[in-house]
């Protein structure tokens, strides 16, 4: 976040990650996943507070989930309402608050650069911060577990081609996606979604120094059967201007049974979910769909990356 | 026609005792603006000379502004938001209406509380106390205008374009 100075375990964005960082990561998630007992008290007494400012059921039970099974014990609020924050507390105020009550805290919050204001609070208490999505910017913790389970699959980071498709302008899970992705070499991106809903510029902009090639295909049948792994996003009907618009173009983004006859047996079919109507159920019997065992990893991932964070002494955790 | 050229050409050279020359000011109309980054309106108490839209060989239109005995302490303190502005242009030093320096305005390498972001779900935009931080990036300095980032949203935009959020 351009302040070498702040404290190196906060886990704001996936662009200031190194590749090192994030390969720790994967290497201590198969430990937990291969052997999940032998972390059971590695938190034990300590407090993890989950700070939602926006509605999440994923991601803050699976970091209530991965808190728990090492052994530590987690507080907070999955909304702003019947909190301070709904009788006008600032963000700051918040976490100041919550940083004399915690070890470590989970942020959720709808605006972009929430997660670096909070980092920068909380460091002056020493606690570091876990952005758990900010806004349409970046949601590091999904990256890594896309990462994970992109691994876990093709046992490689590079050399690979990737589909991705839906709204790719207000995902944040595919932003951190391709950051974390474009630490690792050579890989192919295939971009398919409605003109208006294209990748940000802010990201092609720093993608375009790396050695990740964007390509935008008209359909995801022009590529499909090319794909090492399809990463699919929900649309969301009030991103368009227009709501016919939305009626109009939606199919265009969702999969088809029949276009997963063209594709590779290895193809990886993953989303971040909730899905809606993008991936038919149809496709959840099909050896490719690989989206509720992603889900699954984001438990050892986050633990992985607790463990990681809490553990640590101050300063030490990126490396 | 001519004449109108003349006079305008007569208002411009018309010399200063002590102060300071900013020229090349571009795009016309950025005068107002850096009068205001200086502090200065109609309670300074010596003259100003403000002229917009001055017919210039090189750029088409430009503004100059020449400020009587402006303090050197006023002008460094203002040097960042100047360097947002018209990054490249020259102040010029007079004394007895002589040239004695010249010094290039460089763009500053950070932003720091000098303008509101322009990125619309920006965290700094929310009721908090936080002072705005934009990065400037490595692009040269050019008619078009410094691009800048914000720390916080990352938003990437022309500092031109967002004249009005300068704080
Ligand atoms: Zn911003």
């Amino acid at each position: 976040m351009n302040d070498s100075n702040l404290d190196k375990r906060h886990i704001i964005r996936i662009r200031d990650m190194s590749e090192e960082f994030i390969q720790t990561i994967i290497d201590e998630t198969y430990q937990i996943k291969n052997h999940p007992n032998d972390f059971n008290d590695v938190l034990k007494g300590k407090i993890l507070a989950l700070a939602f400012w926006e509605p999440s059921t994923r991601t803050r039970l699976s970091f209530e989930s991965a808190m728990l099974r090492l052994g530590g014990q987690t507080m907070g609020f999955s909304s702003q309402s019947g909190t301070s924050i709904e009788k006008g507390e600032s963000l700051s105020d918040t976490i100041t608050m919550l940083a004399s009550y915690a070890h470590c805290i989970v942020l959720r919050h709808p605006k972009r650069g929430s997660g670096v204001l909070a980092a920068k609070v909380a460091d002056k208490y020493g606690v570091p911060v876990i952005s758990g999505g900010s806004g349409s910017q970046e949601h590091p913790t999904q990256a890594l577990l896309d990462i994970f389970t992109i691994h876990e699959y093709h046992k490689r980071l590079s050399g690979l081609k990737l589909g991705i498709m839906g709204d790719l302008r207000y995902s944040r899970t595919i932003s951190s996606l391709l950051y974390g992705l474009s630490k690792f070499g050579k890989n192919e991106i295939y971009s398919i979604s409605h003109p208006s809903l294209g990748l940000q510029e802010e990201l092609l902009f720093d993608l375009s120094e790396t050695q990740l090639e964007i390509t935008t295909s008209a359909s995801l049948t022009d590529v499909i059967a090319d794909l090492d792994v399809l990463y699919v996003t929900r649309l969301q009907k009030e991103r368009f201007p227009d709501p016919m618009l939305y009626n109009k173009v939606k199919g265009a983004y969702q999969v088809q049974l029949e276009m997963i006859r063209l594709a590779k047996d290895d193809l990886i079919i993953m989303h971040p979910l909730p899905r809606v109507d993008e991936i038919p159920y149809g496709v959840d019997r099909l050896p490719q769909a690989k989206y509720f065992e992603q889900a699954k990893n984001g438990v050892y991932t986050r633990m992985a990356l607790l463990k990681r964070i809490i553990t640590d002494s101050k300063q030490k955790a990126r490396g | 026609m001519e004449e109108l050229k003349t006079n305008e050409k007569q208002l411009i050279v018309k010399k200063i005792d002590n102060g300071i020359v900013i020229d090349h000011i571009r795009p016309p109309g950025r005068a107002f603006h850096l009068l205001k980054a200086l502090n200065i309106d109609e309670n300074y108490p010596h003259s100003v000379f403000v002229a917009i839209n001055v017919p210039s060989k090189k750029y088409g239109r430009k503004d100059v502004l020449k400020i009587r005995n402006v303090s050197e302490d006023l002008l460094h303190q203002s040097l960042d938001v100047l360097g947002l502005l018209i990054a490249g242009s020259n102040i010029v030093y007079i004394e007895n209406y002589e040239v004695v320096k010249k010094e290039k305005i460089k763009a500053p390498e950070r932003a720091i509380g000098l303008m509101s972001c322009p990125g619309i779900s920006c965290i700094t935009n929310l009721r908090e106390d936080v002072e705005t931080d934009f990065i400037i990036l490595p692009i040269q300095e050019s008619l078009e205008g410094l691009k800048l980032r914000c720390t916080y949203c990352d938003k990437i935009f022309n500092v031109q374009e967002h004249i009005s959020l300068l704080l």
